[in-house]
């Protein structure tokens, strides 16, 4: 005999009474609920709710109903899951790499930016515990060389130095819909800034880009500030601190 | 209705059993049965097997002289869960059983029956991996539903696949 389907507010009984589980520094670990959210689109729907007060891309986009849990691919989810259970949530390029691989097929995701607020705010994805490097930037250029709807990519605190930035930049010669690039705290040399500097000569979408808090020399900025009288799109720079 | 104090329930394959009415004083769905159609022979609960109504009705007995206070809400996490010796049996089944049994509890309408059941799958569920979860649940609806669902941000092949 096939099991019974049981109704949404059982399971959610089940969840409610799901055993709490560690917090590890300020982050609630609910390992087991987050395994109940993959189990099936409706015990994601209705997992998501308890386990995340709110889930939101960057600042557009919230997980409130069904159609907005779905609009994120398995993969996507699998990966966040991986970095939830993570002792330590660290991002690193091997997981950076399957995100990529992900996001390739995915046409809908505009932010990659992503915030979990719980009851005590859990920042993931590029802001917790970085460990993207050059590696993981070259695979996110890949995959932005697909994509075509990104808008807003924020990989800032990270370490992708300036060979990963040249990676980027290869790919924002092409990319037509990136708006926002933050490279924030990355480790970022001259040489990567010339990169962007040649990108942003033949970009014409980009409108925010934060290179603050890298290691960007006089070179690298005045090649960046040649790249601004031929660049027509560019509405934000942020040099800040170098 | 042939006798005030019993009350007959019929299953879904027409096993019947007459028990006291004062042992489903919990069962909401009975409650409003007896309250609108008490005059007729027997209640029909569709959508219950024998032995699961019999197991129901075990629970119901060994708790109708139970004095505490209807539970409002069976998933309300703050009231501490006191295991029960007497339920001991609820414990031990099979999943599936367990399954059937929460699933007649939310059908008869017993708080305190959907509490029990429901916090042993919780317990079942705690640390166990989404295949786990799935296998123990409903292996036909549940495995594999989210890759039909992404047509719309195209076919993930191999190359998409996560090793674990």
């Amino acid at each position: 005999m096939t099991s019974p389907t049981l109704p949404f507010e059982i399971i959610a009984a089940i969840f409610k009474l799901l055993p709490e589980e560690d917090a590890i520094g300020h982050c609630l670990i609910r390992t087991d609920l987050f395994n109940c959210s993959l189990v099936s689109r409706d015990w994601r729907a209705i997992a998501l709710p308890i386990l995340w007060k709110e889930v939101r891309f960057g600042l557009e986009r919230s997980f409130d109903t069904y159609d907005d849990v779905s609009i994120l691919n398995k993969e996507i989810w699998l990966n966040i899951a991986d970095l939830l259970v993570d002792e330590y949530n660290e991002i690193d390029d091997e997981r950076v790499c399957a995100l990529a691989k992900a996001l390739k097929m995915n046409t809908s995701l505009r932010n990659l930016k992503l915030y979990v607020d719980n009851a005590m705010h859990i920042f993931m994805c590029s802001s917790i515990a970085n460990d993207i490097g050059e590696k993981g930037a070259s695979a996110l250029a890949e995959a932005l060389e697909i994509n075509t709807s990104l808008q807003n990519l924020d990989i800032s605190d990270n370490h992708i130095l300036s060979n990963g930035a040249i990676s980027l930049a290869e790919v924002l010669k092409m990319n037509v819909s990136l708006q926002s690039l933050n490279l924030e705290h990355n480790g970022i040399a001259d040489d990567g800034a010339s990169a962007i500097a040649e990108a942003l000569k033949m970009n014409t979408n980009l409108q925010n880009l934060n290179l603050a808090f890298n290691y960007i020399g006089d070179k690298g900025i005045g090649a960046l500030v040649e790249s601004l009288k031929t660049n027509r799109s560019l509405q934000n720079l942020d040099l800040s601190c170098m | 209705m042939s006798d005030p104090a019993n009350i007959t329930l019929v299953t879904m394959d027409g096993t019947t059993f007459t028990v006291p009415s004062a042992y489903l004083h919990r069962s909401k769905l009975v409650q409003d049965w007896l309250r609108s159609e008490g005059d007729k022979q027997a209640m029909e609960v569709k959508h219950v097997t024998p032995f699961v109504l019999q197991g129901v009705l075990n629970f119901c007995e060994i708790h109708a002289e139970d004095t505490s206070e209807p539970l409002a809400d069976p998933a309300d996490p703050t009231k501490p869960f006191e295991a029960d010796p007497r339920d001991d049996a609820f414990r031990g089944m099979p999943d599936d059983q367990l399954l059937q049994f929460t699933m007649a509890a939310d059908i008869l309408q017993i708080p305190e029956l959907v509490r029990l059941t429901a916090q042993e799958m919780a317990s079942r569920i705690d640390g166990k991996s989404p295949d786990q979860i799935r296998a123990m649940f409903n292996p036909d609806d549940l495995a594999e539903e989210d890759v039909d669902s992404d047509n719309e941000m195209g076919e993930v092949g191999e190359e998409g696949a996560i090793s674990k």
